[in-house]
């Protein structure tokens, strides 16, 4: 039955994900809800929350604030946390109550901007839609802020192309077939899509950073979300990267209006790829044991879908493979398994995860630049278990909590590596002591 | 501009009595401020029993789970360090479901699929709505009955309306109607008596337990001790209930409009001599007597004990406890110790226990968790210990004692479970010479100020 989750549980709301983008940025961010939104993006979305103190509040609505839309009450109340920081700006975050009563973000918006005399970004998230999503109005949000505190919200370009990526696909108009791989003088990356949700197992937003400025291609990093201050500098950027959906869209606006060359790719940390090559081959040595072949036991990283070494015996790479999390990471993964001598040890053996091709599926966006023939866009559970069922493949690489939906048949015959992402499984990994 | 958190004193809450409470003791006087410490109040299933979770502890039960992706998104994590992952079921709705309330039609057919998933069938679908069906006037339990008449399983509404949290019916106690709603009344059994108000069992050190059956009050159920739906209909033969915590008042009025099950309050008290009062007035009411002589010996030995080894200590305490806050600091100061703070809202029900901690010391500190000052508070390092999951955050150099377990202490063992956690923590900071137990793991508390 359509968007009915029997075996898995919600993923991140783009509640959550507006919220992400906007967390470290130093300003007042109002949630539009009752106060259960609030509780679950910070409690079990922000892993920043419990480290860093923020100023993310809940409007605290109730029956008749909704019934009667009372956003002047609510604005009195951001003005009355406003005497108590210095807020750099003010965000409203939307709920399934807004969405219910029809609020005005945009008026609501302009009436705060009046009144406070500060940036407001008003999210008009709506608790249905996916993270990805959020996390994109709130880039949008940004960079239109940017652009228009700097005068160019027109079509402006800038002119000098930039630097370029190895390991970045291009993406939007036709702007970002500038791509150079000399080093301009302090050039500049603007990073998208980098947030907590949506990165690598075991990534961060400092080490991504870390890894480009390591490249020797920039000057500098900045990461959309982590300083306010970086957003003056936005127009100025010599080309954004985006490492996740999310940032897609601001990435295109700004090539659009700015001329800023977009790539989209990410920079992969190498342990992860080792991992996944080094649980690829364990399934491999395993199904190797059953045939007589060699003796070996299935490495802790790897098992099948049931959690045991007899699914991968009886399984190990006799079908495709499927990589599921967020479109682009997905798809980096995919090019570097497929590059021909490009697995980490070296040199490409037989039986390799790539071997029997290579798909990706995602329950977020799935931008038409990063999808293959082949490729699906999960869209619910049931889809889910239909492209499992009938996909014969041999691995499945995706966040644990997927295992739970893959059905008896294949649990024993499908190897599966966890490639854990956030947006679906919280910090049920990262941190389940956080709430025990 | 004020930079500093909001506070009011004890000598000034009890001065201003009942009718001068401020306002910034009620969480919608402002926007609600969201840190670690305040999690329970936006989410209360974060570190105990929220909606969803009590309303599981209905035997025999899944849960279907119709809203918005958002506000199923905690269990994610909630449900699988507590066990009920496989117990819940989500039918997610979109925004055509907004317009046009079809997401309900949906409902009778996703009952049907979600039955045969789990190993044995299901007695009883719990079915929960938020905010959105509130405000869309939703009629639950209309689609309930519809649900039923088509599926042929008990199928019970689950209100989780945050967007009635202070009012008259907030969710907490309507969950624990809910969970009482299918009890049928059976032929009266006088030595039967049923416990009501947690969703977790009393420790089974309880004194209640012995008390009662040497007085004659031999069938003693609580909810969550029954394992089956007949188990559960085995309430139905209460001579009375006994609620234990006031949030199950509404229920329990409830049983006693429609199966005319009487029913008595009592509150948990951590100086013995409440705890002795009570029961003697409880014993009275009842027509019973209640042999608690050797359970408060016993109590006060330790509680003696204690003080002998930490004879003075200095304590902050939280609003996520097994107790009330401000009874534990006027029980705590009534042990001769120092309270130097107690982060929560009060309210008029609280005003005794206030009255008593001013005039031990009228300059206690009582601060609103969830008022946005709070995010300019800094620890002050008054405490030495800290007493409840939340108060961590607040002192994080302090010895924590979180005292919030899911099962319940009550009565003379309970002062003695608290007393027992107390001196592990502080003989934990003595061997380590450090903190045993800070901010929930995982998280760190505030040092410095807002950022």
């Amino acid at each position: 039955m359509k968007n009915l989750m029997k075996y898995l549980s919600p993923f991140a709301p783009d509640i959550s994900g507006a919220v992400e983008v906007l967390f470290g940025l130093g300003g007042l961010v109002v949630i539009i809800d009752a106060g259960g939104c609030t509780g679950n993006v910070c409690g079990f979305d922000e892993p920043r929350w419990f480290q860093r103190r923020s100023a993310v509040f809940s409007a605290g609505l109730r029956d008749l604030d909704a019934i009667l839309g009372r956003d002047r009450l609510m604005l009195d109340k951001t003005e009355q946390v406003l005497r108590d920081m210095d807020a750099k700006f003010v965000a409203f975050v939307g709920t399934p109550v807004p969405s219910v009563i029809g609020t005005d973000f945009r008026g609501l918006a302009g009436a705060a901007a009046r009144r406070f005399g500060l940036p407001v970004f008003s999210i008009d998230t709506n608790g249905m839609d996916l993270c990805d999503r959020g996390a994109e109005k709130a880039y949008l949000a940004l960079v239109r802020y940017a652009l228009s505190a700097a005068g160019k919200g027109g079509a402006q370009k800038i002119s000098a192309p930039n630097s370029g990526n190895r390991g970045t696909q291009k993406a939007g108009a036709s702007n970002t077939d500038n791509r150079v791989t000399q080093k301009k003088s302090r050039s500049a990356l603007l990073v998208l899509g980098c947030t907590p949700m949506d990165l690598a197992p075991g990534d961060t937003e400092e080490a991504v950073r870390e890894r480009l400025l390591s490249s020797g291609r920039w000057d500098d990093v900045l990461i959309l979300g982590q300083h306010f201050e970086d957003l003056a500098r936005i127009p100025e950027v010599t080309g954004s990267l985006v490492i996740a959906p999310s940032g897609l869209a601001a990435a295109k606006e700004l090539n659009r209006k700015c001329g800023i060359p977009c790539q989209v790719g990410y920079p992969l940390p190498e342990a992860m790829l080792r991992n996944l090559q080094d649980a690829s081959a364990a399934g491999r040595t395993a199904r190797s044991a059953v045939s007589g072949a060699a003796s070996a036991a299935a490495d802790g990283t790897t098992r099948t879908a049931a959690g045991g070494a007899a699914g991968a015996a009886a399984g190990g790479n006799s079908g495709r493979t499927l990589i599921i999390h967020q479109a682009v990471l997905a798809s980096e993964i995919r090019r570097r398994l497929e590059a021909p001598g490009s697995n980490l040890s070296g040199e490409k053996p037989s039986g390799d995860i790539s071997d029997g091709g290579i798909q990706i599926g995602t329950f977020f966006a799935a931008p038409k630049e990063l999808m293959r023939e082949g490729d699906v866009h999960l869209k619910d559970e049931e889809t889910f278990i239909r492209l499992v069922t009938e996909g014969h493949y041999g691995c499945i690489a995706a966040d644990p909590l997927l295992a739970r939906a893959i059905p008896r048949a294949q649990r024993e015959t499908v190897r599966f590596l966890p490639l854990e992402h956030f947006a679906v499984s919280g910090n049920t990994f990262t941190e389940p002591s956080a709430l025990q | 501009m004020s930079r500093t958190p909001f506070y009011i004193t004890a000598g000034d809450a009890a001065r201003r009595g009942p009718d001068d409470i401020p306002r910034e003791e009620s969480p919608t006087s402002g926007l609600v401020y969201s840190s670690p410490a305040t999690l329970s109040y936006n989410s209360p299933g974060a570190n105990g029993f929220g909606v969803k979770r009590a309303a599981l502890v209905m035997p025999e039960s899944v849960m279907l789970m119709v809203s918005p992706g958002c506000c199923g998104r905690n269990s994610t994590v909630l449900s699988r360090v507590s066990g009920y992952a496989d117990r819940m079921f989500y039918l997610n709705m979109d925004e055509a479901d907004l317009v046009t309330s079809r997401h309900l039609r949906k409902i009778p057919e996703a009952i049907r699929e979600i039955l045969e998933v789990p190993a044995q069938r299901p007695k009883v679908v719990l079915l929960c709505v938020t905010c959105v069906d509130a405000l869309l006037g939703s009629d639950i339990e209309g689609i309930c009955r519809r649900a039923e008449q088509e599926t042929g399983v008990r199928v019970l509404p689950v209100t989780m309306y945050a967007l009635t949290r202070e009012g008259m019916k907030p969710p907490m106690a309507l969950v624990r109607d809910t969970l009482y709603s299918l009890l049928e009344r059976k032929k009266i059994n006088p030595h039967a008596v049923n416990l009501l108000g947690h969703f977790a069992p009393l420790r089974d050190d309880s004194e209640l337990y012995p008390m009662f059956r040497k007085a004659g009050l031999t069938r003693i159920r609580e909810i969550s001790r029954c394992r089956t739906l007949e188990e559960y209909q085995e309430m139905g033969e209460a001579n009375f209930n006994l609620v234990l915590n006031p949030e199950a008042d509404y229920a329990a009025g409830r049983l006693l409009k429609r199966l005319g099950m009487p029913y008595i309050d009592l509150t948990r008290f951590y100086r013995p001599d409440r705890i002795a009062r009570q029961y003697e007035l409880f014993g009275a009411a009842v027509g019973i007597r209640l042999d608690d002589g050797e359970y408060r010996a016993e109590a006060e030995a330790r509680l003696l004990a204690f003080r002998r080894k930490y004879p003075s200590l200095t304590f902050s305490i939280g609003s996520m406890l097994n107790a009330n806050p401000f009874e534990m600091a006027a029980s705590l100061q009534s042990f001769g110790y120092r309270v130097s703070a107690v982060f929560a809202a009060y309210t008029a029900a609280d005003l005794p226990y206030i009255r008593e901690i001013a005039a031990a010391d009228p300059d206690v500190r009582f601060y609103t968790g969830t008022h946005p000052s709070m995010m300019n508070y800094r620890a002050d390092g008054a405490a030495d210990v800290t007493i409840g999951r939340d108060a961590s955050w607040y002192a994080p150099d302090a010895v924590n004692v979180p005292f919030s377990s899911d099962v319940q202490p009550f009565g003379y063992r309970g002062l003695v479970a608290f007393l027992e956690e107390m001196d592990a923590a502080l003989e934990g900071k003595t061997m380590e010479g450090n903190r045993t137990a800070g901010p929930p793991a995982g998280q760190s508390a505030p040092r410095g100020g807002a950022s």
